[in-house]
């Protein structure tokens, strides 16, 4: 997995996470230090549960479970955030005045590309799909989702 | 007051006009930082969207997450770009005050997060800014031209 995580690690793009909807990391290219990734995975975990907890079409599957409006409900009630596909957001990038932060939701884990200020946000989105598409059966077989 | 409306209306036609130019854009709220709305303007079939941005708490949630993006150590947050399936939301940081723009999932993202650099779009901000009190310690973002 690291591997096929590295292959994204060019022109800016400077690592690449695999992480649980709680923040626990599952694989990771481009750290040398492991408590690097595991802050990366903690934050990068925040911020999509933030995000997907505002859904305005469905979503609050990943934990406090309240009405959604104008879209259809997530359906299965709260618990463990890591069990369940949030119906509402599907991916997110965080532009910051140094670099990009994008997150997708690929069968029920997490991916994560970590990239300067140098890559186009186009670039940096389709990396991350070549990569989900990679990784979405292999992942799909092992959880189960 | 005679002179407010107007004023507000002229604004109000001025976000629609971006409506058109964008492709895909179909509604823009301009807020605070805690979610009040302060002017808006949508399509008129997705004007839901803008209600549901408003009671889901959105711009709230993004600045609070905005803020835990500027722990990452690249410097403060500037815009999020969230795809929620039936819509993609942008949300530029603009303190004191929130963009957030609604649109559909085809929507020209790269125009909606350079939306800043338009001058029009973003004198008329600037004119917003300055009548808003400022903020101290909030660390999500700044007043500059969001990167693309």
């Amino acid at each position: 997995v690291a591997q096929l995580l590295s292959q994204t690690n060019t022109d800016g793009v400077q690592s690449s996470l695999l992480l649980s909807l709680d923040g626990a990391l599952l694989a990771c290219s481009g750290y040398t230090a492991d408590t690097d990734a595991r802050v990366l995975a903690a934050i990068a975990a925040n911020l999509w549960d933030t995000m997907e907890r505002c859904s305005v079409n469905g979503g609050g599957g990943g934990g406090n479970s309240s009405s959604s409006v104008g879209g259809p409900s997530s359906g299965v009630g709260a618990g463990a955030a890591s069990s369940q596909a949030p119906a509402g957001l599907q991916d997110m990038t965080v532009v910051c005045t140094n670099g990009s932060l994008y997150i997708a939701y690929v069968s029920s884990i997490l991916l994560c590309l970590y990239a300067n200020a140098t890559v186009p946000l186009g670039m940096l989105r389709l990396k991350a799909a070549k990569l989900a598409d990679s990784l979405r059966d292999p992942i799909s077989q092992i959880t189960g989702k | 007051s005679p002179i407010e409306n107007r004023a507000m209306d002229s604004l109000r036609r001025f976000l629609e006009s971006y409506l058109s130019q964008v492709d895909g854009l179909s509604a823009i709220l301009l807020s605070d930082r805690d979610g009040v709305g302060l002017m808006s303007a949508a399509q008129p079939e997705c004007q839901w969207a803008v209600e549901a941005v408003v009671k889901r708490g959105l711009v709230p949630g993004f600045c609070q997450a905005a803020e835990q993006a500027g722990k990452l150590g690249v410097g403060p947050a500037s815009a999020f770009v969230t795809n929620y399936g039936q819509m993609t939301i942008v949300l530029l940081s603009c303190q004191p005050l929130v963009v957030t723009l609604i649109g559909q999932p085809d929507c020209n993202i790269g125009a909606m997060t350079g939306l800043l650099k338009d001058r029009a779009f973003s004198e008329q901000l600037r004119r917003l800014q300055q009548v808003l009190p400022q903020e101290s310690g909030d660390a999500a973002g700044g007043s500059g031209p969001v990167r693309v």
